[in-house]
């Protein structure tokens, strides 16, 4: 037994049996939660609280919280009701009505010009084509498809549209311009060519050609810089002063131009002066013979009345003529100072571009004759020198970017018939202000 | 969720619903002027579908909780899950007309990503962990179980050490627990008693004096290298030096071949079994790695969902009152 006892165990290599493995493992496990599933079930509970917790002043609208609501900044238009809501958003789950913007922009009818008279079949709302929450976006630079949703097809879509069909503007999805085909009757005889000649040449101390900016100027006060009407005094009386003088016997001996104007009344007592001026100066001068006359006039008053009478009707006979048209009496045709379409029975004239709009401004790096191709073989006052809109497609059309949108061009609303006396728009600023 | 061929079918039909949906999508864009707004009726219809698909999505843990519900298998409901998400996503992109927004739809837009990544991880860690687990961890256990199996590991190669060094002045406590894989029973209580002396015995000699004889040097050096070197290891954290020491298999099996090249032959058995015991040691640590990228996921996951579907409703109530 003690022998046994002094015996060293037996040392036997470690076995891995199934048996083992299993008794190592504590069947109660499955009675304790899992750390990670206890871990994610509190952090449910911890963000499903935070969340709620977070969403409970947008819900209320406290603070500027609504504003994170907000899918994107308003236009800067409207920058000044970014925390008042409330100013268009006027019902809930509906919307922003018409209502709401006609607070402030009352009126604004379309078609923009009165040219036209066709109106939609079918209510178009506002929201319809003014997306608001698009950041810096001017709210008026529409796509095109807004306008061609309706214009495709005009004459499904109102009642009374005279216009044509508009699909883009491209070479046949667009009419060409009105402008092409109307008259323009202006009683003058302009010849652009006599004025820009192939060959340069000098007349009458001017070098020509001439440049076109030396006759249409630009309006610099005109934010589109539109051109002031040509006038005698500002663009031709440089050169053609000549063809104010009177003095058809060239018996004054220097040149009297009578005033740039029609009126026989002013222009004949400034001729009656020259001569009388004359006389009192030369007294003997009726007896002189006049021009190709053999004899002088039996007296001064004879000569007065004829060196007069005639210088009148050498005046507006021919002198007149040179430039203007002049009816079978000899009568100057009125041509009014306009800077667009010479209409006869409208003294302010008409534009050229009658739904149009264009700038000269936004078009100063072009050169004039790039569009205006025609002026310079110009030779009649009847030739429409706008430019046909194939001369538009060289930039726009087709260059993919707003260049092509009709809104470049065409105005929506008629922002004339907004009524601008309504002062809520004070109180709606001001909240509280008097009307 | 393992991606194989059965999940065919799920993707062609994922695949079919988001070029139709595409389809749709772009004629509406085409058809409208100023191109897509989540408020236009295409916009709520895609924010109708994707919220009934994210809602379907979370409905998920509720069918987890009860596995014998009728309500078809977890399996499918799981594949569901995974392909409707990826759906939903897109239809919530088309619903915001491909643009993240700002404010409580920008933070929206950034939970949903989250969620649509982490959920994506986690199939990538699923069908990649398991195949690499196999592969590196063939001594794996439950992962709850870790820590008893680690303490039993403990008090094993204590006793395997004790076998050389005598009492290493180590006394672990023993815990009681159920275990698995049955135990003896003794009816009859002497007999019962008579076993537990019979291995107080044991232990008792074995603690009293080495049982394998060498030289001292050498039990002293054994000592010293199990008490410094191998038990650090077999600790619930290991200390980043064990790690580097005995961080791989290599490193266990160079480190054991190390120590039975220079230790006496009768030591080898014990060097054996504690090499064994380490190596186990060490694939659990690889497990316990191998668990968190396969499951910390699920802590993003799970949470945001919830926390997204409270946002969402806030956002459609929101969005629909103005």
């Amino acid at each position: 037994m003690a022998k046994d006892e002094n015996k060293p165990l037996e040392y036997q290599r470690r076995l891995r049996d199934t048996k083992g493995v299993a008794q190592r493992l504590d069947l109660s496990y499955l009675k304790r939660p899992a750390l990670m599933a206890l871990l994610r079930n509190r952090l449910i509970w911890v963000l499903l609280g935070g969340a709620t917790l977070a969403c409970v002043p947008l819900m209320l609208g406290i603070g500027g919280s609504r504003r994170s609501v907000e899918n994107g900044a308003l236009s800067e238009a409207h920058a000044i009701f970014e925390k008042r809501c409330e100013v268009c958003h006027t019902q809930a789950f509906g919307g922003v009505p018409d209502q709401a913007c006609s607070q402030c922009h009352d009126g604004a009818a379309h078609p923009a010009k009165l040219v036209d008279t066709g109106h939609a079949a079918t209510q178009i709302r506002c929201r319809q084509c003014h997306m608001e929450h698009r950041g810096k976006v001017p709210l008026a630079a529409l796509t095109s498809a807004n306008c061609t949703g309706c214009h495709a097809d005009i004459a499904a879509h109102s009642t009374g549209a005279k216009v044509k069909n508009v699909t883009a503007f491209r070479p046949g999805r667009h009419p060409e311009y009105a402008s092409m085909m109307l008259p323009d009757a202006r009683p003058l005889r302009l010849d652009h060519a006599k004025h820009m000649p192939t060959e340069p040449k000098t007349i009458r101390g001017l070098k020509l050609p001439v440049e076109c900016i030396d006759c249409h100027v630009t309006d610099k006060s005109s934010p589109t810089n539109q051109l002031l009407p040509v006038t005698f005094d500002a663009n031709c009386k440089k050169c053609h002063t000549r063809e104010l003088e009177f003095d058809i016997y060239e018996v004054l001996g220097k040149s009297v131009p009578a005033p740039h104007t029609k009126d026989h009344k002013t222009i004949r007592p400034i001729i009656e002066e020259a001569y009388r001026n004359k006389l009192t100066e030369d007294p003997a001068i009726w007896r002189r013979p006049l021009k190709n006359d053999i004899d002088g006039q039996p007296n001064a008053t004879v000569w007065f009345e004829k060196v007069v009478r005639e210088s009148e009707q050498f005046l507006f006979g021919r002198k007149c003529g040179y430039c203007h048209e002049t009816g079978g009496d000899g009568v100057v045709k009125n041509v009014n100072r306009i800077a667009g379409r010479y209409v006869e029975s409208r003294p302010e004239g008409a534009l050229w571009l009658e739904r149009g709009e264009f700038s000269h401004r936004a078009h100063r790096a072009v050169e004039c004759e790039s569009c205006h191709t025609l002026a310079r073989k110009s030779t009649k006052t009847q030739d429409v020198l706008i430019p046909a809109m194939k001369s538009c497609f060289q930039c726009h059309g087709e260059s993919g970017t707003t260049l092509d949108e009709c809104a470049m061009c065409h105005l929506y609303h008629n922002r004339s018939l907004e009524k601008e006396g309504d002062r809520r728009l004070r109180q709606l600023i001001v909240p509280g202000a008097r009307l | 969720m393992i991606l194989d061929r059965r999940q065919s079918s799920w993707a062609v039909g994922t695949s079919a619903g988001a070029a139709v949906s595409l389809a749709i999508y772009i004629v509406y864009v085409l058809l409208s002027p100023n191109g897509a707004r989540g408020g236009s009726a295409a916009g709520l219809f895609f924010a109708a579908l994707g919220t009934g698909a994210i809602v379907f999505e979370c409905l998920l843990s509720l069918r987890k909780k009860y596995p014998a519900s009728p309500l078809g298998r977890v399996k499918t409901w799981l594949s569901a899950h995974v392909w409707l998400g990826l759906l939903s996503f897109l239809l919530i992109l088309e619903h915001a007309g491909f643009r993240w927004g700002r404010g409580l739809a920008g933070a929206l837009m950034w939970t949903f990503a989250v969620i649509l990544v982490s959920g994506i991880f986690g199939v990538a860690m699923q069908n990649y962990i398991p195949k690499r687990m196999t592969e590196l961890v063939p001594k794996e256990t439950i992962y709850e179980q870790i820590p008893t199996v680690v303490r039993g590991l403990r008090m094993e190669a204590d006793e395997r050490a004790e076998f050389v060094t005598a009492d290493l002045g180590f006394q672990e406590e023993d815990v009681e627990f159920i275990r698995a894989g049955g135990i003896k029973q003794y009816f009859d209580p002497a007999q019962k008693k008579g076993a537990a002396e019979k291995l107080q015995v044991f232990i008792d000699k074995r603690k009293a004096s080495p049982q394998i004889e060498i030289d001292e040097s050498a039990r002293l050096a054994v000592r010293a290298h199990y008490l410094q070197e191998i038990r650090p290891f077999l600790t619930d954290s290991p200390a980043p030096a064990s790690n580097r020491l005995l961080g791989s298999r290599e490193l266990v099996a160079a480190y054991f071949n190390h120590l039975r090249t220079i230790m006496p032959v009768a030591v080898h058995d014990v060097l054996r079994d504690l090499e064994e015991i380490t190596e186990e040691r060490r694939q659990l640590l690889v497990q316990r790695r191998f668990h968190l990228w396969l499951h910390t996921w699920l802590l993003v996951h799970v949470p945001l969902s919830f926390a997204f579907l409270v946002l969402t409703a806030v956002h459609a109530v929101l969005s629909l009152r103005y």
